[in-house]
């Protein structure tokens, strides 16, 4: 069996026994199952912000976007009565009908001009949902009862799915990066103009892999928002959903299918070491210990563990 | 009349003020090999931009096999059977010798699966004497390697047409009879060749056909003795002096 087979299949069944045991020895553990609630919606967005960001070198700020979109449509969904796996569904649906065209016209953009581009989309959104206030409730927000109002059920349900969403779209990348999209996009990365020169379609395999992030995206907000109970614009809007999936797959390794999931376990710890330790510097404790990070290892804790070994 | 392989039709292209290419017609057969020559600043590359979709013209037409194809986008091109290789070579830096080559014959060569992709690579490298770098990244190659990589990418992909776009530039003279080499290589399997050089030496032997440019214009067009004789051309390169110089040595 191939080492690509054997890594997807270890990433399956660790994921699944994760997701079928962990909120069972977790169970009495509020703040722990909390803690992997966060790292497993973290990983959601960064293994996602890695397909386009990692794999197609596009940084795209437009995650947290896609974030508030699929929590808003799966909170005002479920809020008129439909099922949460449906109200999870449709909030892919939109995250996706809202990328294609989106990522179809920005992503002719390069570097900086992308990224300002993406960046804006969250701004956007964020008004327009504060405006609509008739169905999204403005800027008061609103409130979804989930799992019957149970907080260890509503608990231990939404870190099962988060979990089983974050196994999903790392494998999702894993899928992408050995196949042919993946290839293409490995040469849009390194050399558009070759890139189109031997015949890739840049533009369509860019607008596929920003649209497939965008899905995983925007569930992940639905889940979000039926895991909290309650949303507004300005939490589910933050900047943060954009930029914490980035910090955490520059600290795993950008490009990668494991650095996402090292990136966000460490993100998390970091952020919570920080939280408890520094609690009135703790954005500029964390800030701080992350440049630092990065400026150790540039490449991102993975490939830098693989580079060393390799020497020595 | 069987349409010819590339029609094209009074192209023009301006930047601003300047008329990079002005009103350029010509056409190619299935098979053959031209040489396009002009000094530095011709518009030479520009031509061959317009014609692989990298630039758009601003007038004009251009035609492959009678279908329009003006404005369409390289990647479209490119798996049409129209390829090209760059002056500054465009290797894919992560990738090796091996997947820079793969990747032209899964694009533009419309090979579905890896392991068939990669063994028309392994095909293509030892066509073009570079086996020894199937793992090699491109930054390990020498220019002459990565002048035969690309070479490697576009044959790869069994184009129609061939631009080539000073392939020869910076390599030394053995290196250049190599080269020379592979591309008849290439044209005996029947695809139709531009040599884009500003050297007329480099193209004299293997091109039975010449196209001038001269500050974006079509200068000359014909069989290469003819072309070389051709006193305009000659001014055109040596200046009115040394033109006057070689003429008078001939005489």
């Amino acid at each position: 069996m191939s080492s690509r087979a054997l890594l997807a299949i270890a990433i399956a069944v660790t994921g699944a026994v994760a997701c079928a045991g962990l909120p069972l020895i977790l169970a009495g553990e509020p703040y722990l199952m909390r803690l992997v609630t966060m790292f497993s919606l973290l990983l959601v967005l960064a293994a996602s912000w890695n397909i386009v960001g990692g794999f197609t070198g596009y940084p795209s700020f437009a995650t947290g976007a896609f974030f508030g979109l699929g929590a808003y449509v799966a909170a005002i969904l479920q809020a008129k009565g439909m099922d949460w796996r449906l109200a999870l569904v449709a909030a892919g649906i939109a995250g996706a009908v809202l990328a294609g065209p989106f990522g179809y016209g920005v992503l002719r953009l390069r570097g900086h001009y992308f990224a300002v581009a993406s960046l804006m989309l969250g701004t956007i959104l964020k008004e327009l949902t504060t405006g609509w206030s008739g169905l999204t409730g403005g800027g008061m927000g609103l409130t979804i009862a989930g799992a019957g109002g149970d907080p260890e059920l509503l608990a231990a349900f939404s870190l099962r799915i988060s979990l089983a969403l974050a196994i999903l779209t790392v494998l999702m990348g894993a899928a992408i990066k050995w196949s042919r999209l993946g290839f293409g996009l490995d040469c849009i990365r390194m050399n558009e103009t070759a890139a189109a020169g031997i015949g890739v379609d840049a533009q369509k395999l860019k607008t596929y892999a920003f649209t497939l992030s965008s899905v995983t995206s925007a569930i992940a907000g639905g889940i979000y928002a039926g895991w909290i109970g309650y949303i507004d614009p300005t939490d589910v809007y933050d900047v943060m959903w954009s930029v914490k999936p980035i910090v955490a797959v520059l600290l795993g390794g950008v490009g990668t299918i494991l650095g996402p999931i090292v990136g966000a376990a460490l993100f998390v710890a970091l952020e919570e070491i920080v939280w408890r330790n520094v609690l009135s510097f703790s954005a500029g404790g964390l800030g701080v210990l992350i440049v630092l990070l990065l400026l150790v290892l540039p490449a991102g804790v993975l490939p830098s563990l693989v580079s060393r070994r390799k020497r020595s | 009349m069987k349409a010819a392989l590339l029609d094209v039709r009074g192209v023009s292209r301006q930047f601003g003020g300047l008329k990079a290419v002005d009103d350029v017609s010509f056409a190619l057969n299935e098979g053959e090999i031209v040489g396009l020559i002009g000094s530095n600043g011709a518009g030479k590359t520009t031509l061959v931009n317009l014609v692989t979709g990298h630039l758009r013209p601003t007038r004009g037409e251009i035609l492959l096999r009678g279908q329009v194809i003006t404005g369409r986008k390289p990647h479209e091109l490119a798996s049409r059977g129209l390829m090209r290789t760059f002056q500054v070579v465009q290797p894919f830096n992560d990738l090796t010798a091996l997947d820079n080559v793969a990747a032209a014959a899964m694009f533009a060569g419309h090979t579905r699966s890896f392991s068939s992709a990669r063994e028309q690579a392994d095909a293509a490298l030892s066509n073009l004497g570079i086996s020894h770098c199937r793992e090699h990244l491109p930054v390990r190659m020498t220019l002459a390697e990565r002048k035969r990589l690309e070479l490697a990418r576009a044959w790869v992909a069994k184009p129609k047409l061939l631009f080539l776009d000073e392939v020869n530039a910076g390599l030394n003279s053995g290196e250049i009879e190599g080269v020379l080499g592979m591309i008849r290589k290439i044209a005996a399997e029947g695809v139709a060749i531009v040599i884009i050089e500003h050297l007329m030496k480099v193209v004299k032997g293997l091109c039975p056909r010449l196209i001038v440019l001269h500050r974006g214009q079509l200068l000359a067009s014909g069989p290469t003795d003819e072309v070389a004789r051709n006193p305009s051309v000659i001014e055109a390169y040596l200046g009115t002096r040394g033109a006057a110089a070689m003429l008078g040595e001939r005489q």
